[in-house]
């Protein structure tokens, strides 16, 4: 592989983030099939900060006896997604992008002050029936060693005759068997708060203006905040060793809300959930959560 | 070697002396503006002017509120020194959501039955007109922070991040689990439809509560166990009235589409507070009084509902089968079932339970069901649903009415049982 590594260091500030993701509304229009972004963006020591983790822990609403939470590592790596996205190689605009689903792979258990190196670069091309998909891989090495992993699967809408292998089969959950667990009030400044722990200040997630600009009717909650704050109701005391989540992102949540979390009482090591609405018949987000399961 | 010294005298029976509670308000009407605390001491003053406890000194005053201000840290002890007992009676608070009152009652029995104290009053009172209301998270981080700053320029460094907007969005108390976010009655819904708990048999329920009341209001029942406050001379839930159609117009509280529980069959926020006077038998011959009831034992359990394993409100259904075993006995020995009605469907869902084969033996590891409770035997003098549920204040009510019922009729068995936040049960066992 002709990868070409560059060494993120200092990480990109929110301004040139800004900046690029402007610059990168704008592209030329694609003659042929789209090329695969080569770069592999690497930063080589990142801390998983006892400060950072309660910051995202409050927003999320993990609690410390958690431990390391287990998307954790991707809001860290958020930043180099973004760089890949808005690089000027990049075929599309980087805003349009839409977050379909996500897999993260833990292979063991993180700790706080412990140092990671983030890898982000684009896997493949992924046809979509909506359009082209693209998948992004995160990996996260401690040691040497493969600790965290992260799929990230971003759509554009509405290119015809999309290219590459299709992404993994929907997920299967026991839909109609799921009760509700919980609920959540979400206010109309969640985007705004989840955006400084995040890095992603996407318009769409943090001002109604941005939002009606690209279509929505109000701010709508970022998937990863979701994801989040689903896996904070459900990761156990302790933190986790071995863990994988699944999830692919539905129907957007329109800020503030109310969602309600439903999933089945934990009976062996993986767990099916669902973000539903508040008539609890439209999900927002789909997941399975499985803990301390052998992973291939 | 060393001397183990806990070393208690031989248990004693403790005796169930009298109660006294005043009439429980419906929040924000006659009680709007009493704190935890008068009400507290109005139901104190009554038992101590009731049994001509002035100016003596108890054992012990255990006592607590559910929903509390952070000033009334010493809620138990503040309310005591408002009132005639001896200013040198200890005190102590307990918090157990709705178990609070029994909780206390089976502590002070526990000292008087190892021989610790002779006497002492357990109780709880719970206002939610006069709910606390915290200010905003980021304003109070704000004070925080200046209050550690050191200097006056720091300090007011600190106070600029003080926003306007921060005094219009208050801490609310909130009626919802803090780990679920849903409210008890939501929780009480999912049980409802588990349970497969029809409008009907909760509507029939909640009118046999009022009846009951009612006719015990009737027949002077409560004389000696109410004192009259502000005006109120019972409980201004009941109403003395209620048919079944009026419960059937209702709509549903928590679930409008598919619900059945509605603000008829749910007991209502309610203010009031509720004591019991606890003794040795030594103690009640010594001051004349007759023994109403002996508290034999008690038994908490808890769930995980949290996972939606089971039921919020069911733990209950966990508690009694094992206390059950313990002593060895049947619901065939018990006269009476003083089973708290936080919801219509709630008491439904735990009988069920009981009766149900299967979930006795997977989940109460029982070999056959508990079986059925005779309906005449519960709740004989009407139950929350009919008087209010003051949280902390439920427990001292029911144990007090559950000890003259028995000796009212001369003798018997009762059992009490009460769901709590958080996944509790608490319940207990009165005889004589």
């Amino acid at each position: 592989m002709d990868d070409l590594t560059q060494i993120i260091d200092p990480p990109p500030s929110r301004t040139r983030l800004l900046l690029d993701g402007v610059r990168a509304l704008r592209k030329p229009k694609l003659d042929g099939a789209p090329l695969l972004p080569k770069a592999r963006l690497v930063r080589p020591a990142v801390e998983l900060s006892a400060e950072g983790i309660a910051a995202y822990g409050r927003a999320c609403g993990f609690r410390r006896e958690q431990g390391v939470p287990l998307t954790y590592p991707h809001v860290l790596a958020f930043p180099l997604h973004l760089m890949l996205l808005t690089r000027p190689s990049f075929p599309y605009p980087a805003s349009g992008m839409v977050h379909l689903a996500n897999r993260i792979r833990q292979h063991q258990r993180l700790q706080e002050g412990q140092a990671l190196r983030l890898e982000v670069y684009a896997a493949r091309w992924v046809a979509h029936p909506k359009g082209q998909a693209l998948s992004i891989a995160t990996r996260a090495y401690s040691a040497g060693a493969l600790v965290w992993e992260g799929d990230s699967l971003y759509l554009r809408r509405g290119v015809a005759d999309p290219v590459g292998a299709p992404w993994d089969e929907a997920l299967a959950l026991p839909s109609d068997s799921l009760v509700r667990t919980q609920k959540w009030l979400l206010p109309a400044d969640l985007g705004r708060r989840f955006a400084k722990v995040s890095g992603d200040f996407n318009p769409i997630h943090t001002s109604v203006i941005g939002a009606r600009l690209f279509g929505f009717r109000r701010a709508i909650a970022h998937g990863m905040w979701t994801l989040g704050r689903a896996l904070a109701a459900q990761q156990p005391p302790g933190g986790l060793e071995r863990a994988e989540v699944q999830c692919e992102f539905k129907l957007p949540i329109l800020l503030p809300g109310q969602v309600a979390l439903w999933n089945l009482p934990a009976s062996g090591p993986r767990r099916a959930f669902e973000v539903r609405n508040g008539a609890g018949d439209k999900p927002h987000l789909r997941g399975l959560l499985s803990i301390n399961e052998n992973l291939q | 070697m060393s001397h183990y010294s806990f070393n208690p005298a031989p248990t004693r029976r403790v005796a169930i002396i009298g109660g006294n509670r005043i009439p429980f308000a419906r929040s924000n009407t006659v009680y709007a503006h009493d704190s935890n605390q008068d009400l507290l001491v109005a139901a104190l003053q009554g038992l101590v002017d009731r049994y001509n406890l002035h100016g003596q000194r108890l054992g012990e005053f255990a006592a607590g509120a559910v929903i509390k201000h952070s000033r009334d840290f010493n809620l138990a002890r503040e309310s005591l020194l408002s009132t005639t007992l001896s200013p040198e009676t200890p005190a102590y608070d307990v918090q157990q959501a709705c178990g609070t009152g029994l909780e206390a009652a089976l502590l002070v029995a526990n000292k008087i039955a190892l021989g610790q104290i002779e006497v002492g009053v357990a109780g709880g009172a719970d206002t939610t007109s006069d709910a606390p209301i915290g200010i905003n998270e980021s304003l109070r981080h704000t004070l925080l922070a200046a209050n550690r700053a050191k200097g006056l320029g720091d300090k007011l460094k600190a106070l600029l991040k003080v926003r306007p907007s921060m005094f219009f969005k208050p801490l609310l108390p909130r009626n919802g689990e803090p780990r679920t976010g849903l409210s008890m009655g939501e929780h009480c819904e999912e049980m409802a439809k588990r349970w497969q708990i029809k409008r009907l048999a909760q509507d029939e329920l909640t009118l046999t509560s009022h009846q009951r009341l009612a006719a015990a209001y009737q027949r002077g029942f409560f004389d000696d166990l109410i004192s009259p406050h502000r005006g109120l001379a019972r409980d201004n839930n009941l109403r003395a009235d209620a048919s079944l159609e009026k419960l059937a117009g209702l709509s549903p509280a928590y679930d409008r589409q598919s619900g059945t529980l509605t603000a008829g069959n749910s007991t209502p926020l309610t203010d009031g507070a509720s004591v019991v006077l606890l003794a040795s038998e030594a103690w009640a011959a010594e001051h004349g009084w007759p023994v109403l009831a002996y508290l034999r034992t008690g038994e908490t359990a808890a769930v995980n509902f949290v996972d939606g394993s089971e039921g919020l409100l069911m733990a209950p259904a966990y508690a009694v089968p094992r206390m059950l075993q313990r002593e060895g006995l049947s619901f065939a020995d018990f006269d009476f079932f003083e089973i708290h009605e936080a919801f219509a469907a709630q008491v439904l869902c735990t009988l069920k339970a009981w009766e149900d084969p299967v979930y006795c033996r997977e989940r109460l590891g029982l070999a056959a069901p508990l079986g059925a409770i005779e309906r005449a035997k519960m709740n004989v003098n009407g139950g929350s649903l009919g008087c209010g549920h003051p949280f902390a204040a439920t427990g001292g009510r029911q144990l007090a009415a559950l000890a003259k019922a028995i000796h009212e009729r001369g003798g018997g068995r009762g059992l009490i049982s009460i769901c709590a936040a958080g996944g509790l049960g608490i319940t207990a066992i009165v005889e004589k």
